[in-house]
């Protein structure tokens, strides 16, 4: 099911994404990802019998409720790359 | 090239032959003159003074651990509070770490001096370290190569000299692929047995942090000190297997056949398997019949967890902030103008392979393989010590050679990717050099927490070699 994929549906991927992909890369770009897919379209011709997709092996880890100091959040406020007295500055969400 | 190892160095310091200080400093003013790029960032003077002076308290208080004073270097994916931290992306260029990781934490009880962060693929994703923002680090024994990746500047900063040992995560060969181009030893320990809180996340059902040292020992007292159970990190557990050893390896079916593998690594791996049969070892062909189809899985796999781990760097929370007005403007020219090309490759590639009418066809199909493959490693590691192949089917290759073709790119993962898929712990030991003088590595995949039994294989491979 190897497809090449268009400008049209890099930008598609790109708004996905959250990624502004510059006109001048779509089609390098394109082409790479078709070519990636192409190299694991292999996967198509593996007879997986009744084997289904599960996240088998893996157990739950519960923990206790309990309330543990940790970094201080005006810490972690200061990473973000606009803030100010103690909050995160973001563009206008609601027009 | 030929450096102490832990053990030498911590004999000299107990005995008092050997200040901290003393080791410390050669260690840094070579990592000063080193001209490999394997540093992102040494530590400032003052920062790594503090270490030194604790370090040698504790040799003092009679509380030194076999790892007090040892210089330590740390990948640029792994928190140290008030430090850098960038993933060797533009994207945390200037992010501070708020916290310690779980690793450093225990490194920093252990008495160890953190000296420096290791140059590496942007957020990992990479074979050779020419993903870095930061440009390539070279590889020690020609700088005209690479180092590997993504924790190329670990391996080549270990190699040189530059640390005694370093931390590398490893999603998909990340640890054993530069440690075999650069000539040491490198270990992925078992998914889930070292806590991953404090590094940055690539592939969640795929990394592990490890340890890239000079010898199977030093891999073995470093990944000793920092293994284990960590209640801020719910994938991991605390185990460990002692298996007796049954002497018998494995090694997967026609694992040549699609070609591609350098002649001299191949004839490498079979002399080791015919030394490893003087030793009195049985090494026996099995059918692994999905061991090649591991690769595929995994650039579907991987991309998938990259494109929904990365999508927290979105200009808001961390690093850098692109000046557009609108909300999706600022997440869109954020990720497109500071993510590398193969990041941003590997972000749409997931996109895709999760978006609606393509994710049974890739995503779901990727996952019921991986049990498929999980399980036939599973049944091969119930009857044998291991399963051998060669790390990599070449020695390093130039900088430059692959940076513009993903694909041949990616076939440099094909041994390394399958232990990470089945999530079984491996070791890469090097094992030789090609005519040219390029290091040679073969790896063994042990059963799930046996990092033991890897590290008895290891210590054979050493002595035979």
């Amino acid at each position: 099911m190897s497809t090449n994929l268009s400008s049209d549906e890099i930008k598609r991927l790109a708004l996905l994404a959250r990624l502004t992909v510059p006109e001048a890369e779509l089609e390098t770009i394109g082409k790479d990802v078709t070519n990636i897919l192409g190299f694991v379209d292999t996967i198509q011709s593996v007879q997986l019998g009744d084997q289904v997709a599960t996240a088998d092996g893996h157990t739950n880890v519960f923990r206790e409720d309990i309330v543990h100091p940790i970094t201080p959040a005006y810490d972690l406020i200061e990473a973000a790359p606009l803030h100010q007295d103690h909050f995160v500055k973001v563009p206008k969400v609601i027009e | 090239m030929e450096y102490p190892t832990i053990e030498q160095l911590h004999k000299k310091l107990t005995a008092g032959e050997m200040a901290v200080t003393t080791l410390v400093d050669e260690y840094v003013a070579r990592a000063k003159a080193s001209d490999l790029n394997a540093f992102r960032e040494i530590f400032s003077d003052v920062d790594i003074a503090a270490q030194v002076a604790t370090a040698q308290m504790m040799f003092k208080e009679g509380t030194a651990t076999i790892l007090t004073g040892m210089p330590i270097a740390l990948k640029d994916n792994i928190l140290f509070a008030g430090h850098i931290v960038s993933g060797s992306s533009k994207m945390l260029e200037h992010y501070t770490a708020s916290y310690d990781a779980t690793v450093v934490e225990k490194l920093k009880a252990a008495g160890a001096v953190l000296i420096g962060r290791t140059n590496m693929d942007e957020f990992a994703m990479g074979s050779s370290t020419e993903n870095s923002a930061y440009g390539v680090t070279k590889n020690p024994h020609d700088t005209s190569k690479v180092p590997g990746g993504s924790s190329g500047g670990s391996a080549a900063a270990v190699a040189a000299g530059l640390c005694v040992a370093a931390f590398g995560s490893d999603t998909g060969g990340s640890i054993r692929q530069p440690a075999a181009f650069c000539g040491i030893v490198g270990l992925l320990p078992t998914y889930g047995s070292v806590s991953r809180h404090g590094l940055m996340a690539l592939g969640s059902s795929l990394d592990v942090i490890g340890p890239m040292t000079h010898s199977v020992a030093d891999a073995e007292i470093f990944y000793n000190t920092f293994k284990g159970a960590d209640k801020y990190d719910g994938t991991s557990v605390a185990q460990n297997v002692t298996i007796p050893l049954k002497k018998k390896i494995a090694m997967p079916k026609n694992m040549f056949a699609a070609g591609g593998v350098d002649p001299e690594i191949k004839k490498n791996f079979e002399d080791m398997v015919e030394k490893l049969k003087t030793q009195g070892f049985t090494v026996d062909e099995i059918d692994l019949p999905h061991f090649a189809d591991s690769l595929a899985a995994y650039y579907i796999l991987m991309p998938a967890e990259v494109s929904s781990n990365l999508a927290r760097l979105d200009g808001i929370r961390y690093g850098d902030r692109a000046k557009s007005i609108s909300i999706h403007d600022v997440y869109g020219d954020t990720r497109g103008a500071l993510f590398g090309i193969e990041t941003r490759r590997r972000i749409l590639l997931g996109t895709y392979v999760l978006s609606h009418g393509y994710y049974d066809a890739y995503y779901n199909k990727a996952v019921a393989l991986r049990s498929i493959i999980r399980k036939e490693f599973e049944t091969a590691l119930e009857q044998y010590d291991a399963i051998l192949t060669p790390t990599t089917p070449t020695p390093a290759f130039g900088i430059g050679e692959k940076v513009h073709d993903p694909v041949s790119m990616y076939l440099s993962d094909l041994f390394t990717v399958p232990a990470n898929i089945t999530q079984h712990p491996a070791i890469s030991i090097p094992s030789g050099k090609s005519t040219s003088g390029l290091p040679f590595g073969v790896q063994f995949i042990g059963a799930r927490f046996a990092e033991d039994t890897l590290f008895s294989l290891g210590k054979i491979v050493e002595d035979i070699r």
